[in-house]
């Protein structure tokens, strides 16, 4: 009474090997573009709010000389650095190769300018796990 | 630090609360506190001299 029929074998399932290749999709799609896991999952409201707030973000940390850190792995801080960066996906990746993002530690705002991309990729790798979420049927 | 704060409190309360009512209540829950806790460090920290 209330259980709910599963199939003999959960692998062979279409239905599931295509939401896992969905949720895959989705993840992907919003580790490259922030918002457009969710787009793909037509969670439209989010999608916008998350690719305008983490590319304001992001933007805002250029502006404020903020230095891209690169994947320099010679020492530990120098890769979470890159990683927090490197989070946002194909902007940071985009502005690294064009050459943006140099850096003048000796303004004032430089610290600013760094905490504003760290956030925006730490931001959007909370994004895609919430992506992942929502692909699984765990949120709404 | 106020753009900083809406910002993240926007992404925040989209990712945690869903319904239009929830989302606003949680984002002006997490705007008054990243404000009002960062006022109330400002000052804590204003009587060390480093």
């Amino acid at each position: 009474m209330g259980v709910k029929q599963m199939p003999e074998n959960e692998q062979d399932n279409p239905r599931n090997a295509q939401s896992v290749l969905m949720t895959a999709t989705a993840c992907f799609a919003g580790a490259l573009v922030p918002g457009l896991g969710h787009a793909l999952l037509r969670k439209w409201d989010r999608s916008v709010v998350f690719f305008g707030a983490i590319s304001i973000m992001f933007a805002l940390g250029l502006r404020l000389q903020a230095k891209l850190f690169g994947p320099d792995f010679a020492d530990f801080f120098g890769v979470l650095k890159f990683l927090g960066d490197a989070g946002s996906g194909l902007m940071y990746w985009f502005c690294w190769l064009q050459g943006l993002g140099t850096g003048n530690a000796a303004a004032y705002s430089y610290d600013f300018g760094n905490l504003f991309v760290y956030t925006a990729g730490l931001l959007n790798m909370l994004v895609i796990i919430d992506t992942f979420d929502i692909a699984l049927g765990r949120k709404h | 630090m106020l753009i900083f704060s809406i910002l993240v409190s926007l992404v925040f309360a989209f990712i945690n609360r869903s319904g239009a009512r929830e989302r606003t209540k949680y984002f002006l829950f997490l705007l008054g506190s990243f404000v009002i806790l960062s006022v109330v460090a400002a000052w804590i920290m204003y009587v060390f001299p480093f």
